[in-house]
């Protein structure tokens, strides 16, 4: 009987996670994706007094007025449909004007310096557990869920049961203070089970493919985006010593770790460096894009590890955490210098490193080497 | 409780036109049809043709249906402008988005369009709308009655002020919101084309008319058989019109009964918040604006929040109008007021309707001014302004 037994653990979980003080009311950020819409569901059951928010985010993206294919994008109207089957009021708030000054801004100008930015960690810590989280309150709610895969220990933010869906990293800076009234209900969850439930409750995001990484570009593809917004300019791909090996077809194009296709080379070659100011990019073979030491600029409102610590960290969100230590905390400039204990693959710039302590996710930053 | 005070969005359908409509839904046939089936439903039409007709107080054969008001406007300007080689256009800065987009396209059609502005109250500058007047001007295009402050305009005037000196130049009113609302006879008026709306005044969405005046000529903007005149191609909706002309006869025959309540709620409202809620701003003025429309800009919070709240009370009202609810721009209407555009941010529409009653208002009146004080205590806005 898989479907009770989902069923059961669900239930258990919220009982554990959820014995609080009375709630008067509650908010989910309904994205109009499976989780949320599974989030919903099992917060109605404990909630009477639930309400699901959209925050609308998507300009047009410079699309013309005239284009039908956007302006409606498809979260809204799942999101819609799961509130209104689960006979939940439905909200839904503007937010595009914040998205394009917090986000959308700043993740065309990382590209731009040949980062390669996080848009999602932005939008949580700069709109989703903040402005948003703050509208809600100011309207009177005192619960505040997403369909999140993290665990929060207190106010300490934690990885999730599926560490394979596990998306602290996404959240790591958001100052933990935000988390008081928050819950995920996800959190003791695996994929599988959101799945089965969506599926056996007929949730109507049941069959909802999975989100993107980069819900940005939900509408388009990046490489059509950036050339929008950055005008890409071709220019040369450079070996280490500067020798010409090839041309690109923009610098915003490109990450750290991207293999590049050269016409006449037996060897595969990867971005090791991206150089904005000449419109080069350097590339190395594969065994020279791995590093031990990685530097990242950190908030130190959200950074809990100390110098010397040793530790797990990842660079990437699907990553595993690998060991590494905390080498050199300079607490003046805010930059923490890491040092894995095995090599790993192409730390890039304007990604995040986060540290986790155990479970617990204990700091981060944006990489800066 | 449930109070819907968004009746500028769209109003309930009375009791009596649900009737009308679902008794001419048994009514089959296509008004065009030459056998009995379809002259049952010509019938129908005529019948709401006629009592549309005495609502305007104009001639039956100068009521043209449509598929709603939007569609009204469209039909009226843009089939207007298809006989004339004339390029100049006037219009207002305060129109509802049918006509406001419109002239936007028109403009990058090639059209030179003159908007005119409005003083402190909404009220349409006549001296304004005189200087832009020329040979070359084709239409006018100039509300009856806004959609978010409710502000009366002096259709009339202008009406006289542009035939007098230009007696070629046609006059359109959108009177969308004014329809059912306040008394008026498209003849004295003196407007070669009208808008109106079902759905504004009690009767079903998707069903509107367009006035035309005897002798005014405008084209039909898509292509078909010969249906109203050959201006409105496509098979008439039947039942909607039936409603339509139900909800019209009502409307204007009960308009006496109605203003007097609203009128009277409507101080009440004023009254209630300016004792007691600091602040705030009723936009245009309440006695140049219809009955049932009372405009408020509350400083220091986002009207997006003011409608969440009053929704979780069950209260429904809008920012400006449907169609920009949601957007946190300032509305253009205000705007052209000279409104302060942060103070605009939290301007609320309440529109009252013939359902009205004034235990919703009290109901209305306890609560908004917690929510308001929950919002400015919470809003950033607020705290910088201190």
């Amino acid at each position: 009987m898989p479907n009770s037994q989902t069923k059961t653990a669900a239930t258990t979980h919220l009982a554990a996670e959820y014995k609080r003080e009375i709630v008067e009311k509650v908010a989910v950020g309904l994205s109009g994706g499976v989780d949320s819409a599974v989030s919903l569901f099992l917060l109605k059951k404990k909630y009477p007094d639930i309400i699901a928010v959209f925050s609308d985010y998507f300009d047009c993206l410079g699309k013309p007025e005239d284009d039908t294919s956007c302006c409606s994008p498809g979260g809204l109207d799942r999101a819609r449909e799961t509130a209104s089957f689960l006979n939940v009021p439905f909200y839904r708030m503007d937010f595009k004007e914040e998205f394009r000054t917090l986000v959308m801004t700043p993740f065309i100008e990382s590209y731009n310096r040949g980062f390669t930015p996080n848009p999602c960690v932005w939008c949580n810590s700069r709109l989703r557990f903040s402005m948003f989280q703050d509208k809600l309150k100011s309207m009177g709610v005192t619960l505040f869920a997403t369909g999140h895969y993290a665990s929060l220990d207190g106010k300490k933010l934690c990885r999730a049961r599926d560490l394979s869906k596990d998306q602290s990293y996404f959240l790591y800076a958001v100052e933990r203070e935000r988390f008081e009234n928050v819950v995920f209900p996800l959190s003791g969850m695996t994929k599988q089970q959101v799945r089965k439930i969506a599926l056996k409750e007929n949730l109507p995001a049941a069959s909802s493919v999975e989100s993107q990484d980069c819900c940005i570009l939900a509408q388009k593809s990046l490489k059509e985006y950036l050339k929008e917004k950055t005008g890409l300019k071709p220019g040369k791909i450079i070996d280490e010593k500067g020798g010409v090996i090839g041309e690109h077809s923009g610098y915003q194009n490109y990450t750290v770790g991207q293999g590049v296709a050269l016409g006449g080379m037996n060897q595969k070659l990867y971005v090791s460096r991206i150089l904005p100011g000449e419109n080069k990019i350097i590339a190395q073979s594969r065994e020279k894009i791995y590093r031990k030491d990685v530097e990242f600029r950190f908030n130190p409102k959200v950074f809990f590890a100390s110098e010397g610590e040793k530790l797990r960290a990842k660079l990437r969100s699907t990553q595993k955490p690998g060991s590494c230590t905390i080498e050199k905390l300079d607490l003046k400039s805010n930059i923490c210098k890491i040092k894995f204990k095995e090599p790993v693959w192409a730390p890039s710039p304007g990604q995040s490193a986060v540290i986790y302590r155990g479970e617990e996710l204990c700091g981060g930053g944006e990489i800066i080497q | 409780m449930r109070v819907y005070l968004d009746n500028n969005s769209t109003t309930p359908i009375s009791d009596e036109v649900k009737k009308e409509i679902v008794s001419a839904m048994d009514v089959y046939g296509n008004p065009s049809s030459l056998h009995q089936f379809g002259v049952e439903a010509r019938n129908i039409v005529e019948k709401a043709r006629l009592r549309i007709a005495q609502a305007l107080g104009c001639d039956n054969q100068e009521i043209i249906f449509t598929g709603g008001g939007t569609e009204s406007d469209n039909l009226a300007v843009r089939g207007y402008l298809k006989t004339t080689s004339k390029k100049h256009i006037i219009t207002s800065a305060i129109e509802h988005h049918a006509v406001y987009n419109m002239f936007n396209e028109l403009e990058k059609e090639g059209y030179r369009v003159s908007r005119i502005g409005v003083d402190k109250n909404g009220i349409l500058d006549i001296e304004q709308l005189k200087e832009h007047l020329s040979e070359e001007t084709a239409i006018v295009s100039i509300m009856l009655a806004n959609n978010e402050t409710g502000a009366v305009q002096p259709i009339a005037e202008v009406v006289s002020a542009v035939k007098s000196i230009y007696p070629h130049i046609i006059v359109h009113t959108d009177a969308v919101q004014a329809f059912g609302k306040m008394k008026f006879k498209v003849k004295d008026l003196g407007v070669d084309l009208l808008s109106v709306s079902a759905h504004k005044i009690n009767g079903p969405k998707g069903v509107g008319a367009l006035y035309v005046r005897k002798g005014v000529k405008i084209k039909h903007l898509v292509s078909g058989g010969h249906h109203e005149r050959n201006i409105r191609p496509g098979t008439e909706n039947v039942a909607g019109i039936a409603g339509f002309g139900l909800a019209a006869e009502l409307s204007v025959s009960g308009i006496d009964r109605n203003n007097g309540q609203l009128e009277k709620l409507k101080i009440k409202f004023i009254k209630g918040i300016r004792e007691s809620i600091d602040n705030i701003t009723v936009n245009g003025d309440p006695e140049k604006t219809l009955s049932n429309t009372v405009n408020v800009s509350f400083n220091n919070v986002e009207g997006e929040s003011v409608i969440m709240m009053l929704d979780m009370h069950g209260i429904a009202v809008s920012t400006g109008s449907a169609c920009t609810s949601g957007s946190l721009e300032p509305s253009h209407v205000l705007k052209a007021m000279g409104a302060d555009p942060v103070s605009s941010q939290g301007s609320i529409r309440f529109s009252m309707g013939k359902y009205t009653t004034e235990d919703e208002i009290d109901y209305l009146l306890e609560k908004l001014p917690s929510v308001i004080e929950r919002l400015r205590k919470m809003s950033p806005l607020e705290r910088e302004s201190k």
